[in-house]
């Protein structure tokens, strides 16, 4: 293994870029289809059967979506560190990002028993265990891929100049940190 | 046209990690109709394979790299 990216790598890098593009693509179309459905539900003619998240509801899913954007922030951070050749900070950045992540699921966990809704309730109750839970499905793989990476790291595999697989997790992270976003936006302040 | 060197093409080789990824994936989805044991199993099944596939593929992308420089 040398440390200069080689014409072998940098086509590798462009096809990963491009892959993870279509993936992110046919997620957004996945995402973007129940994001839909939910909206008419909520806003049909039957009415929604249960209570609107209300402000003293909230703390628990905004204290969520700080942990998720922490650890994004610890992602981007083992990113900037591999690019400068800090392979102890990649380490360090990932571990992070995996255990905020795991904490998510936690707190998103204890936001499913809580809800008032069943997985199996009418098409209400369905589509928002569909969207919350595609979502902490994504967050999971997410972790399976940064903890590859952590995995790797440890190995030896990443320098300045080879962290594509690094590069693609922290994008991957970010994607699912942005689709929480716009699901925070949909279930809880509409 | 004919050129001294032809462009080589590096496909993945064959490997058994894939079809065992799917099996693992079967169990999990076979466990949410039937019994939460079945998914059980499943589930480490899942993370093996996936840890066994990287690493096996990360091994053969190293020596790709050596043939292609």
């Amino acid at each position: 293994m040398t440390s200069m990216a080689t014409p072998a790598h940098q086509k590798q890098t462009l096809a990963a870029k491009a892959t993870l593009g279509v993936v992110l693509a046919s997620e957004t179309a996945l995402f973007g289809t129940l994001v839909m459905s939910y909206l008419l539900l909520r806003t049909g003619q039957a009415g929604w059967p249960y209570m609107h998240p209300s402000i003293s509801r909230l703390a628990l899913p905004v204290l969520n979506t700080s942990v998720l954007l922490l650890s994004a922030a610890m992602s981007w951070q083992s990113d900037r560190a591999i690019q400068s050749g800090k392979a102890g900070q990649l380490k360090a950045g990932l571990a992070l990002a995996c255990l905020l992540g795991l904490l998510f699921i936690a707190g998103q966990t204890f936001e499913f028993t809580r809800s008032g809704m069943r997985p199996d309730d009418p098409a209400f109750g369905g589509v928002f265990f569909a969207l919350m839970g595609f979502h902490a499905l994504h967050v999971l793989a997410g972790m399976v891929v940064l903890g590859l990476n952590l995995l790797r790291a440890q190995l030896g595999d990443f320098d300045q100049d080879r962290h594509t697989a690094v590069d693609m997790g922290t994008w991957f992270w970010y994607y699912v940190t942005a689709v929480w976003l716009v699901l925070f936006a949909v279930l809880y302040l509409i | 046209m004919k050129t001294d060197r032809q462009p080589t093409v590096h496909l993945p080789e064959p490997s058994y990690w894939p079809i065992l990824l799917a099996f693992s994936v079967l169990l999990i989805a076979t466990g949410l109709i039937f019994s939460w044991v079945i998914s059980l199993v499943g589930i480490p099944l899942l993370l093996s394979t996936i840890v066994g596939w990287t690493l096996e593929n990360r091994a053969r992308s190293f020596a790709a790299e050596e043939i292609h420089e």
